[in-house]
């Protein structure tokens, strides 16, 4: 994780990757200041959250004065002041989400770690965010977990149960690599399927994809499906035995 | 209505129940290679990504590409529905100065999933648009403002944008006919009232996002003080397809005032919620019972939000017939806004919706002006009271004045967005908030108390919530 800048800090001694991403979009703006929420978000990808010293650096890097730099903190929700756990947990609780139940999640996460919204766990892994309509309403509830480090890396986790929830936090905090894949919720028959195959929706973490399946018990398999159900289809095989095992109940 | 073969777009949802897919049917495209490659629908079938852009630049003026846009009867697909090809005739053609071209893909409206498949799928398409959006109204750059919680759209643009660089596309000497025309990706921050067009002007000049006075309209005067036009993403994404098939195929579709197809997203309480491209006037029976799976079993329809969560709630079954256009939507009592349909069924509680959305818009209200930002806060107050078992008859009332008191008295449209579903739901679903308030103690020690006066206990209550 990159040092945090507790001191006044000259402009010039800001970390490359912010002064070359002010370098490189320039060009494209008639003046300096209206790079200022761009660069801010990426400070914040860079550090975490940001600072007023790294505030103060940027405003002077933009010639913005100091006050309205800190007009902008305040106003745009994304950008942090205050330091976070490894991983932002970004809930959504407007109203699809929360018929979906992100009320249940959300208690689950207090109850698991003792810690309220904003706050960071015990183990540092974690901050628990709740965030308006993420425009991901057809899969609720929907969270985006964002992983810091130089860049913030996004996941987008959707259609979670409690349980679901619960692994994902526990897989994450024991560092498994692959505890953000997609992972399988349910599975439904189609209505209205195009044709005379057995149609069926699946239902995972990303998304909810239109699919046929074909053969019976352990040699269920999925043949066909719409677009990016390619990748569903050919890069994932731990969905696609978690798939072969759920379609004998169906 | 004839239900053609479901079109295979994007992996998610994307059905269309014209015979035609609607605007093209590129599977994911992500790169430049493959939209160049990809077929693209139009009626004379001849394929290919930036088709459009090179024939608009090699052979049509700028006047022409705007009369063809105003042909085809294209209609913003923001919320407003304001005829895109009129806006961009708005512009002064003789202004010195740099002019703008914005393209709003701050999508936030809760319901509404859309502009991200535009960008995250086919940002070609929306490059494309934007480049004969710039031709037309003579600007050089565009600025694509996009809400900072989508990395996705914003990285997956961005590289798009890149490609464009490297191969010429954009740039100073566009597909070498010595025009110059840029494109930036702009990040936002987590801020709904930055998709009010205005306020995304003041955001991109990075500054607070606070809506700004009109007039000077945008296209007069907009971001830097520039004529600056501003349009959503997915009415930008349609150019390619108007100037490749001619403004004929678009008006073919739909109806007469409301032209052409449009993303429709449903949500809520349906078996399959996704989005699908749609012949406006469809009706909104077919959208909910055939896309997007019906009802769960058992279920009935209480009410229905055909345009995200800025619109009033239609009530019961009569939302079937109401035809999927701007004209059908006023009529059935509600609007088309951007087209995120809400669906609510029977076992859904009209003061815990209204609740939910009181506490969206209390939280991104700007608190520029008085009436939305004190208003929205005493609508989430009230809703609250009431469902804490604290609410009296009065409250129903008390919601309606304050409604009036923010309607058309706000500074911008977000305080009307706060007000209308609440005023849909008091005036056509009262027996929900009634049903609480019969349950509640205030109003059973009201009136025991005899006719009006309210208890002491009852007074300190609303103290409280005053104070709070
Ligand atoms: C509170 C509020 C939020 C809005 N949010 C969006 C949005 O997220 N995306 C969008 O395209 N338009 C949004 N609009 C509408 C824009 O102000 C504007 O009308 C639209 O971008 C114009 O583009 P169009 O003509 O292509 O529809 C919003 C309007 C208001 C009042
Ligand atoms: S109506 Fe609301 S969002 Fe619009 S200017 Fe007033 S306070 Fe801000
Ligand atoms: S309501 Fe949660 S993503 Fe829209």
């Amino acid at each position: 994780m990159p040092e945090l800048h507790t001191k006044d800090i000259n402009p010039a001694e800001l970390p490359k990757q912010i002064t070359d991403f002010v370098k490189g979009i320039a060009s494209q703006y008639p003046n300096s200041k209206a790079m200022l929420i761009p660069t801010l978000i990426e400070a914040q990808k860079y550090y975490g959250h940001v600072t007023d010293e790294v505030a103060m650096a940027i405003g002077k890097l933009l010639k913005v004065p100091y006050g309205e730099v800190e007009a902008v903190i305040d106003f745009y929700t994304m950008i942090l002041q205050k330091p976070t756990g490894e991983y932002i947990v970004g809930l959504c609780d407007t109203w699809n989400c929360e018929w979906g139940g992100a009320a249940a999640l959300k208690e689950h996460f207090i109850a698991k770690y003792g810690k309220g919204v904003g706050e960071i766990t015990a183990d540092g892994k974690f901050t628990l965010l709740m965030v308006e309509c993420l425009c991901d309403c057809h899969n609720p509830p929907s969270l985006q977990f964002l992983q810091r480090g130089e860049h913030f890396t996004p996941t987008w986790s959707n259609n979670l149960t409690v349980e679901l929830f619960d692994a994902i936090l526990d897989d994450l905090a024991a560092g498994k690599a692959d505890a953000l894949r997609e992972r399988f919720v349910r599975m439904e028959k189609k209505q209205n399927a195009p044709d005379d195959r057995n149609w069926v929706w699946l239902v995972t973490t990303r998304n909810q994809y239109p699919c046929v399946l074909e053969g019976s018990g352990d040699a269920m398999k999925v043949i066909d499906g719409f677009g990016k159900f390619g990748d569903l289809k050919n890069d994932n095989p731990a969905l696609h035995a978690e798939i072969a095992a759920a379609a004998k109940e169906l | 209505m004839a239900k053609g073969n479901p079109i295979l777009m994007n992996g998610i949802r994307h059905e269309c129940i014209t015979p035609v897919s609607a605007l093209d049917n590129e599977i994911g495209i992500r790169s430049l290679a493959d939209y160049e490659s990809k077929a693209r629908y139009v009626p004379d079938g001849k394929p290919g990504g930036y088709r459009a852009i090179q024939h608009v630049l090699n052979n049509m003026s700028p006047e022409q590409v705007i009369d063809e846009v105003k042909a085809s009867g294209l209609r913003g697909k923001g919320g407003a529905g304001f005829p895109t090809g009129l806006k961009w005739s708005f512009v002064p053609k003789d202004h010195p100065g740099p002019k703008y071209l914005a393209i709003n893909g701050d999508e936030g409206e809760p319901g509404t999933f859309k502009d991200r498949y535009i960008m995250e799928d086919c940002p070609h398409r929306l490059i494309e648009g934007a480049m004969i959006a710039m031709h037309a109204i003579g600007a050089e750059q565009t600025y694509c403002y996009i809400r900072g919680e989508f990395y996705d759209s914003l990285r997956l643009l961005d590289d798009a944008v890149k490609e464009c660089y490297a191969k010429g596309y954009l740039g100073d000497n566009v597909f070498g006919t010595g025009k110059r025309m840029h494109f930036q990706v702009h990040t936002g921050a987590g801020a709904y009232i930055c998709g009010e067009e205005t306020s995304m002007l003041s955001s991109i000049e990075g500054s607070r996002g606070h809506p700004k006075m009109k007039p000077p309209f945008p296209a007069i005067e907009g971001v830097f003080r520039k004529p600056t036009i501003i349009n959503n993403v997915e009415s930008i994404a349609c150019a390619p397809a108007i100037i490749d098939a001619g403004a004929g195929w678009f008006t073919a579709r739909g109806t007469e005032k409301s032209p052409g197809i449009k993303i429709v997203s449903v949500s809520g309480c349906v078996r399959n919620p996704g989005w699908w491209e749609i012949e406006y006037g469809t009706p909104i029976g077919v959208i909910v019972n055939e896309l997007a799976g019906g009802l769960l079993p058992g279920r009935k329809l209480k009410g229905l939000i055909p345009g995200g969560s800025s619109c009033p709630v239609i009530k019961g079954e009569a939302a079937y017939d109401v035809p999927f256009d701007y004209e059908g939507c006023v009529a059935g009592g509600s609007m088309l806004g951007s087209a995120a349909m809400i669906v609510l069924d029977d076992s859904i509680d009209m003061v815990g919706v209204m609740r939910n959305f009181s506490k969206f818009y209390a939280h991104e209200s700007c608190g520029k002006c008085t009436p939305c930002r004190e208003g929205t806060r005493w609508m989430l107050q009230i809703h609250q009271r009431i469902l804490d078992g604290g609410g009296t008859m009065e409250d129903l009332d008390l919601l309606i004045d304050i409604i009036n008191g923010i309607e058309a008295k706000s500074f911008c449209p977000l305080g009307d967005a706060a007000a209308w579903p609440v005023r849909s739901a008091v005036e056509r679903f009262p027996e929900d908030y009634i049903a609480w308030i019969e349950k509640s103690s205030r109003f059973n020690a009201l009136k025991e108390n005899g006719n009006g006066s309210a208890s002491p206990a009852g007074s300190e209550e609303a103290a409280e919530v005053e104070a709070s």
